[in-house]
Formats: C-alpha cells, structure tokens, sequence
C-alpha cells in the first residue's frame, strides 16, 4: 500500500509539472503547489518506513490537558 | 449559495460523525439526563449565532482573511489565520478521515486497510471540489432529504423497543453532570458554526446568512436530541457509555417479527452520507483558506496535495481508537478557543479600531 500511495504522489506530481510547464501563471502558486507535493511525498516516505511514532496527537492532548482548569 | 442551501449543508456537517459518537458521548457525561444538555445547548447557540452574524455585518463580504488582516494587522492576520487553519478545519478534517478508518476497519472492511478508504473518499472529494463548492452546496440539496428520511427510519425502527421509564428520576445526580454536558455539546459540535465564515463571500445578504444559521442549529439539535432520547429509552444509560458507535449498536438491536431487521444498514449508508459533507467543508475550508493565507487566487491546484499529505496524517494521528476518549475530554478546550473566544475577540478588536478611525 506504501508502494502504490508514494508512485500515485509522484505520478499526480509529474502530472501537475507537465500543467504548470504549459501555463503561465504566478509563480507563487506554483512554489506552493510543489512544497505540498514535496510534503506529501516526504511524509509518505517516512510513513513506508515506519518513522512515525503512531500517536501524532500526543502533544496536543498532553497541551490541552495541562490547560483544563 | 443560498440559505436554504447553506443550511444544508451545515446540518450535513454538524450530524457528521456527531449521529455516530455524540450520544455516547453526552450519555457518558449526563447520564439518562443526557437530553437537557442538548436543549439548553441549542438555547445557547441561538444566542452565540448573533456574534456570527454581527461578524458578517464586519466583514461586509470579504474573506476571513481579508477581514483578520483588516483587523489584527498584516502579520498578526495571517499568524491567526494560519492557526486557525490547522487547528481547526485541518485538525477536523484529518481527525474525520481517521474516523472514518477506524469505523469501517471495525465494523465493515475489516481485511480493507484504511488507506484505500481513505482513497476511494478523497478521490470523491477532490472531484467534488473541483466542480466548486456552490456544487456541492446544490448536492447537499438532493443528500439532505434522503439523510432526514434514513434518520426519521433510524428513529420510527427504534419506538418498538423504547422503555420510557429509563428517564426516571430526572436530575438524579443535580446539576454538574448536565452542566457538563452542556459544555461538550457547545463545543461539539455546535461551536464548529465558526466555519461558517469562510462561506460567507458566497452569501448574499446577512438574513440569509442568519436564517441559515438558527435553521441548521434547531435542525442539528432537534436530530440530536431526538436520536439521544430514543437511545436512552432503547439501551438506558449504562451501556452506551462503553460503544464508540452507539447508533449502530441501538440499530442493531431492532428486530420486529422475525423479518424487520438489519437497520444498522440505514445507519451506516446515513453516516457516509454525513461524514461525506462533514470532510468536504472541513477540506474546501483548509484549502481555500491555506491559498487564502499564501495569497493563491485559486485554492482548487492545492487540493490533490493536501489530500495526499492527509493520508499519512490521518494514519498516524492515533494508535488505537481509545484515545478518542482522552481526545473528547479536552476537544472542548481547542474549539472554544477558536471558535468562541477567538471571534468574540476579533468582533471587539474590529469594534474598537474602527470606531477610532
């Protein structure tokens, strides 16, 4: 599932390289646009090699609990 | 998009997942009284609404965005409304898809992992956005009646076992749990009205804006309440507590002759439908507002790589479904800051700069 999650992330961003080839448009659309692929492929990576710590919430219930009165 | 259709599509997002845990939820807090929070919860909001509407006279059409930087400054602006991206809408959006995961991995896919779940909605999604969000407002249309009919079905099945006397003594342990009760129930879902604002260029007139706004919330309560009461008066107080899908669960216990059976069905195609509006709005708002933030005129590019960063997200964001209870004990403390206390305080800021001016 790894697999075929990062090759649709890389295939959907060639896709999207060959779009924004042929049009014109504002540059920071495009910076934007590529960072979330990048982000998305990067966390996808991290994920097929078991980097997380399954439990990404953690801190932020730890926060909200340290402010319930 | 009108008001009849922004009504819709809020109730849509509001009975999202709500239909499926709040019961269990509130009947955790406030016992067999679970139904008083719920009145005086859609009390409350009808009175939290005027806030929301004296915001939209502020914004005078323009974007959140716009509006925050208008009033905090440039960067304070842009700080809040990044915070409140990822806070809430994104949060709510990742939070629903694991939902959604965890649900079918436990009751219906179970050899299915919850990433191709996952897929198979946010291909549904994204084409959906694409086709714009007075789309889908126009679908929520043609859902909203079908979802109302499968939930009055939900609701006719269950009279045949009701035991009304489960409601009995009212108030038998006071006041605080019911109080408690009421403190979850403004926060979730009722205080997710806040979403609100970012559909308020779409608006025409701020009476639409307002009768949408008490209409979806009497709509969602009404829904809510009744949906309690029946589960209270089906399954009593006690055992609710212990099941994450207490709607389902209550579905599963109506049999009538022999024949009538499998209701459980109606609730599961009912919640798809909800938790469907639920991610859409959730998701056109994390979108729109992250092209907002970045100043990108179009927010439809950013969609394919959001949904693809929330795959991983969504996977990881718990190991097990147990600390969703951990979660709902402080949720309340996350929304009434965003969504209460954080536009109160743009209202006043907003006031007072420019009655200076």
């Amino acid at each position: 599932m790894n697999v075929f999650l990062i090759s649709v992330n890389v295939l959907l961003w060639m896709w999207q390289f060959g779009r924004y080839r042929r049009k014109r448009g504002s540059l920071r659309e495009k910076i934007l646009v590529h960072m979330l692929y990048a982000l998305a492929l990067a966390l996808m990576i991290i994920l097929a090699k078991d980097g997380f710590t399954p439990d990404l919430l953690r801190p932020f219930i730890h926060t909200l609990q340290q402010l319930k009165p | 998009m009108s008001s009849r259709q922004l009504t819709m599509l809020l109730t849509l997002h509001y009975w999202g997942s709500a239909l499926l845990g709040l019961p269990s939820m509130l009947i955790g807090l406030s016992g067999k009284d679970a139904w008083i929070p719920i009145l005086l919860g859609m009390l409350i909001q009808l009175l939290v609404i005027r806030l929301f509407v004296a915001l939209f006279t502020q914004m005078k059409g323009s974007s959140l965005g716009q509006f925050l930087v208008q009033t905090l400054g440039k960067a304070a602006g842009k700080i809040m409304l990044a915070l409140y991206l990822f806070f809430v809408p994104f949060l709510i959006f990742v939070l629903t898809l694991r939902s959604l995961g965890d649900f079918t991995s436990n009751d219906l896919f179970i050899e299915t992992p919850p990433s191709a779940i996952y897929i198979v909605m946010l291909v549904g999604l994204v084409y959906c956005l694409y086709k714009g969000i007075i789309a889908v407002g126009r679908s929520a249309e043609i859902t909203f009646p079908a979802a109302l009919f499968l939930l009055f079905l939900l609701l006719l099945s269950l009279v045949h076992s009701t035991e009304w006397t489960s409601f009995l003594p009212v108030l038998e342990h006071g006041g605080q749990p019911v109080f408690q009760g009421i403190m979850m129930f403004v926060g979730y879902p009722n205080s997710e009205v806040a979403l609100s604002l970012f559909l308020i260029p779409l608006l025409q007139d701020q009476s639409a804006y307002r009768r949408a706004l008490r209409h979806s919330t009497w709509i969602t309560s009404v829904a809510l309440l009744l949906l309690t009461v029946f589960i209270i008066a089906v399954l009593g107080d006690k055992l609710p507590v212990n099941i994450p899908y207490v709607s389902q669960f209550a579905a599963k216990t109506v049999t009538i002759g022999g024949f009538y059976e499998r209701i459980e069905t109606v609730v599961t195609v009912l919640w798809f439908i909800v938790i469907f509006y639920r991610l859409i709005l959730t998701f056109y708002i994390s979108a729109s507002g992250c092209a907002e933030l970045f100043g990108v005129k179009q927010y439809k590019g950013l969609l394919i790589p959001l949904a693809l960063a929330s795959v991983p997200l969504a996977l990881n964001v718990w190991d097990n479904p147990s600390v969703v209870g951990e979660l709902n004990e402080v949720w309340y403390l996350n929304v009434f800051f965003f969504n209460l206390l954080c536009p109160l305080l743009w209202y006043v800021i907003h006031r007072f700069r420019f009655r200076k001016s």
